[in-house]
Formats: structure tokens, sequence, C-alpha cells
């Protein structure tokens, strides 16, 4: 069973259909890239998952429950997080603060180990790699860093499943190589306290280096003026027409 | 707790750090002040100083910490003050009630401060706060069988028999309140309050309920800017629509200011230094102290932005880049885990 679905989901700003009656679905442990030219709908689809933007109409469903009436924080305690395409860290506090404020409000796992906040912070830092910045200032961040912090709190709130916003935008190939291979790590480990049975994550993951999408998603939607123009594995879609005409150009990735 | 158990606090946390042993000595000073100095007109300021510092303390709860925009918090002080004066001389409640009751009206009167706050941000949430208070003015224009309209409410009956009664009362409220502030700021609500101001976009991505944390900080600093405003009345006797008016509501972001926000402690700092430096300036400089007194504040925001906390932490303390642990600043190593400590104060 397909545990996100996403049922002919609109979405206009005045005369403007930015989402187009978009259905898919997401299923446990699978990672889905989202691309498509700018001005797709992407980020405005995926921020009605986050439950940041309310959709004209359609359906979300999350476990089987609908969530299309929720808010913002409310799906986060239901298991989906995101994090920004512009990073948005509490920029006066320190890294190990921002980490632990999902911390200190997440939903508590089936195994209720009451560990304190600090410890579980720490643990989420470790895992993302950014453990020595705990003390720093998140305004002093440099962007990869901000990245993973964005990645790291996101993963703080113990998620089913993750939404990255062009998580590799602005990173140099040295951090791009270290962010695939800690999605590809999540995806394994994902969060340890999380309700779900499985420790695996979902993810959907929206980016426009593509070469590096392919290597670590399983299948890839494509989004174009508010529609699905294709679905399917990444050979698949960087073989149809449709996209290589409007998105992916005729020399192709 | 035994004596040997705060003599064992005493040396290990609070002498080794300067501003500890500063706000310590600075406390028992205060204990001790009323047994030798008894002029009424000293004990009045420090009473003054005691409750204002309280309001103060309250304001850097919901604007520095929680970054909304309250222009207008001479509302909660008044408000409770009102309820009081009203309790008090129409129903001849003792102060012992009215001041808790106050402090519970203001708390209401947080409640629906906070609901604009639920959609606006910064200086539009500004500006409507700073008009609750001109709209209550109204108000109590309107209802002047009951609130004396523009003569006030004259007669409320003291809290304490003598100022010197009333000064420990005030002073222990005080001590108290900026307790369970400081408690509240170091907690994991403070955290999130911190969160709230920083980003509350993020905030809400990252799980918090904001509607909830935004409002629970309206009601936390309305109880303690209540509580100021009933020991206000109750000390003055006297209340009139002036609790109401901007510069009552400018005070506590001038004190905040120069003290040093998001710090619990800077506001106090503030109102320990202004108010006996206006009542001063007053005596002195009669008309031309406003004047003087603006220059201060102006020479005080250029050279030390982050107020006058901040500017006595730079010089007496370090903070340990490992733990976290504060050191007197002559040292080299950290008295915990004995990490090297920078020459230079790192911000």
């Amino acid at each position: 069973m397909s545990f996100l679905q996403v049922k002919g989901l609109t979405k206009r700003f005045g005369g403007i259909t930015a989402v187009n009656d978009v259905s898919f679905s997401v299923r446990r442990n699978e990672i889905v890239g989202l691309i498509g030219p700018n001005g797709a709908g992407k980020s405005t689809l995926v921020q009605m998952l986050m439950r940041a933007q309310n959709p004209d109409s359609g359906k979300i469903y999350f476990h089987g429950e609908d969530i299309t009436r929720l808010n913002n924080w409310q799906a986060v305690h239901r298991g989906i997080a995101g994090s920004f395409q512009c990073t948005r860290p509490f920029r006066r506090l320190p890294v190990i603060a921002n980490v632990m404020v999902p911390c200190t409000v997440r939903r508590t796992g089936k195994k209720e180990v009451k560990t304190s906040t600090q410890i579980q912070a720490i643990e989420i830092m470790k895992k993302v790699g950014i453990p020595h910045l705990a003390k720093t200032l998140a305004a002093k961040l440099s962007q990869g860093d901000l990245k993973r912090l964005e990645i790291a709190r996101a993963l703080a709130t113990c998620p089913d499943l993750m939404i990255l916003d062009e998580p590799f935008g602005g990173l140099n190939p040295g951090e791009i190589e270290m962010l695939s291979q800690l999605i590809k790590d999540l995806r394994a480990g994902g969060c340890s306290d999380s309700p779900l049975d499985s420790g695996g994550l979902s993810m959907i993951i929206i980016e426009h280096k593509l070469s590096e999408l392919m290597k670590i998603v399983d299948r890839v939607v494509v989004l174009c003026f508010g529609e699905i123009i294709a679905e399917g594995t990444p050979a698949e879609v960087t073989q149809n027409e449709k996209v290589i005409e409007a998105y992916i150009g005729k020399e192709g990735i | 707790m035994r004596i040997g158990n705060i003599t064992d606090y005493l040396k290990k946390e609070i002498f080794p750090v300067p501003t500890r042993v500063m706000a310590f000595v600075g406390l028992a000073a205060l204990v001790a002040f009323p047994l030798i100095m008894d002029q009424p007109h000293i004990l009045r300021l420090m009473i003054m100083i005691f409750i204002f510092s309280i309001f103060a303390a309250s304001w850097d709860l919901i604007s520095a910490y929680t970054g909304q925009v309250v222009l207008g918090h001479a509302l909660f002080f008044g408000v409770s003050a009102y309820t009081c004066a009203m309790l008090n001389t129409h129903f001849n409640m003792s102060p012992v009630m009215t001041i808790p009751i106050g402090a519970v009206v203001a708390v209401a009167a947080g409640l629906i401060a906070g609901f604009p706050a639920l959609r606006l941000k910064g200086i539009y949430l500004g500006l409507t706060t700073m008009a609750m208070p001109v709209v209550l003015v109204a108000v109590i224009e309107y209802m002047r069988s009951y609130t004396g309209g523009e003569q006030g409410i004259i007669g409320i009956e003291q809290l304490a028999t003598s100022r010197v009664h009333f000064y420990y009362i005030a002073l222990l409220l005080m001590v108290v309140s900026i307790a369970v502030l400081m408690k509240i700021t170091r907690s994991k609500i403070g955290l999130i309050f911190q969160a709230i101001r920083d980003d509350e976009i993020a905030a809400r991505a990252s799980g918090v309920n904001t509607t909830y944390y935004k409002l629970l900080s309206f009601s936390l600093s309305g109880l303690f800017a209540g509580l100021a405003g009933g020991l206000y009345a109750h000390f003055m006797r006297v209340i009139g629509p002036s609790v109401f008016e901007f510069s009552f509501s400018f005070e506590p972001i001038i004190w905040t200011i120069f003290g040093g926000g998001a710090s619990i402690v800077g506001p106090v700092i503030g109102v320990f230094i202004l108010l006996p430096v206006v009542e001063m300036l007053h005596v002195h400089l009669g008309d031309n102290a406003t004047l003087i007194y603006y220059l201060i504040l102006v020479i005080v925001v250029v050279f030390a932005p982050g107020g006058v906390l901040r500017l006595i932490n730079r010089y007496t303390e370090k903070v340990c880049p490992e733990c976290m642990t504060v050191n007197a600043f002559p040292r080299r190593q950290c008295r915990v885990c004995s990490a090297k400590l920078s020459a230079v104060n790192g911000e």
C-alpha cells in the first residue's frame, strides 16, 4: 500500500493554475525525484504536501488518513517533515538549539525511550555530520552546513516522509557527494524513534542537478505547467520525448 | 536544604563568576538597605524600581524573547491596576485578593492582545497593540461611574502598613518573578519562544504549535505585567488613565534596550540604573532633565548596542567554548573542563 497518496490536487493563484489535477503516490522507503522547469509548480506542490499551503481542490492521504485540512505543524506530528529551498535557520540560536526545537515537540515513538532532547539532538547532528558545529550560531554557518542543518532539523521531527526542496542548491561537488551519501544512509536508517516498524524513510526530492539526482532516486515525477507529463524510473524518464522537449533538452544530462 | 549544601553551591556556582557575585552582593545589599536608610522618598524610589523591574522583564519575555513587537505594554499593567483599584474601592476586597485577580485579568488581556499576533508581525503588530491602551482609555471615560473617568480612582488601600514592610514584599515578589521568568526562558518553552522569534515559519515546520506558544507567551507576559500593575495600584493608592499613556508603554522598551534584551536580567539592570538617574536629573536640572536623559540613552545605544549587561559580561567573564561554562575573565582555563580559554571574549 502506498502511504502517501495525492488525488487531483489543484492550486490556483489568481488566473494562473500552478498545480493542475495532480495525482501520484509514494511508497514506503521510496525516494521520489520531482523535476520540471522553473515555474512548473514543484514547490507549490510540496508546500501543499507539507500543509504550508492549502489546495483549491483535491485530497492528500497519509497513512490512509485524509490530511488535506491539517495545518503545518499537525502534518509534522503525523510524520511529514520538509526542508526549505532557501534555508531558514533560527539565526540567533546555536546549531544544537536549532535541532533541539523539533526534538522538544516531537511525537513520542513506540518505544517511549526517554532520552533528553540534548542527547537526541547530538545524535541527529552526528548522523548528518555536523556535531562539531553544535555551539556555533546558525547565522554563521556556510551554505553547505545550512543545508545539512535544515536536514537535521527535518530529521529531528522523526518523520516517515521527508521532503527536500533543492538540497543541492548552492553546494560544491564535494558537498553534493557528501549529501547524496547522507540521503542514501537516511533511507536505510531513518529515525530510530519512529513509530513505524521499519526504520526506513521515504523522501521526495526536488532538484535541478539531474545527474546527481538520478543516482539516488527510485522513481521520477516530471511536472510541467502544473501537470504531470511523465513518471517512471530515471532511465525511462530521461528517454521520454516529452520530457526531453520540455525540460532536459536534446543534449541530455 | 542543609547549610553545607548552600555553602557548597555558593563556592562552586556563585563565587567563581563575577556577575553572579555582583548579583549576590546586590541582593544582600537590597535586603539590608532599609536597615541603614529610612528616608521615605528613597524607599519609595526603591519600591518603584522593584515594581518596574517586573514590568520591564515581562516586556523582555514577549518582545525580546518571543519576538512579538508589543508597543502597548501599559495595557496589561493598567488593566490589572484598574481591576485592583475597582475591586478594592467598590467591593472592599483586600489587596491580597485583588492583586492575584488583577494579574489573572491581565492574562485575559494578554490573550486578547495576542489574537492579532496570530496574523500580524513586526511593526504592524506593534501598531495594533499600541492602539489597545488608547481604546481602554475611552472605555474608562465611558464607564465613568465605576472608573472615575479622568479623575481616576483614589483611596485605594495600601498593601502594607509601613513603607519598610511594603519594601520587603515588593523585593520578594521581584526576586521571585525574575527567578521564574529566568527559569522559563532557560527551559524548553524558552527555546521554542526564541525559535518563534527567529523564524516563525521554520518553527511551524519543526512541529511547533505556534498559535499555542504565542498565546502562552502573551499570557505569561501579561501575568507578570499585571502583578506589577497590581502592586503599583496598592502602592500609589491613586490611579488614573495616565497608566495607559504611551510613555508608560515605551518605558519598558527603553529599560530593556538600555539594559540588554533577551536576558530578563538586562531590563532589571536598566530600571535600577535609569530610574534613579531620571529622579536625580529632575531634582538637579528641572526642565532640562528629559534632554539629558535621552542624550544618555543615545550614547548608550550607540556605544553599547547590546545594552549594559552585554558590556558588563564582556569585561568580566568568558564562556568556555567546550562546555559553555561561565568563567571569570582573568582565567586561562575553564574551571570545569580545563579547556583553554581564548584571550579575547569571542562573540
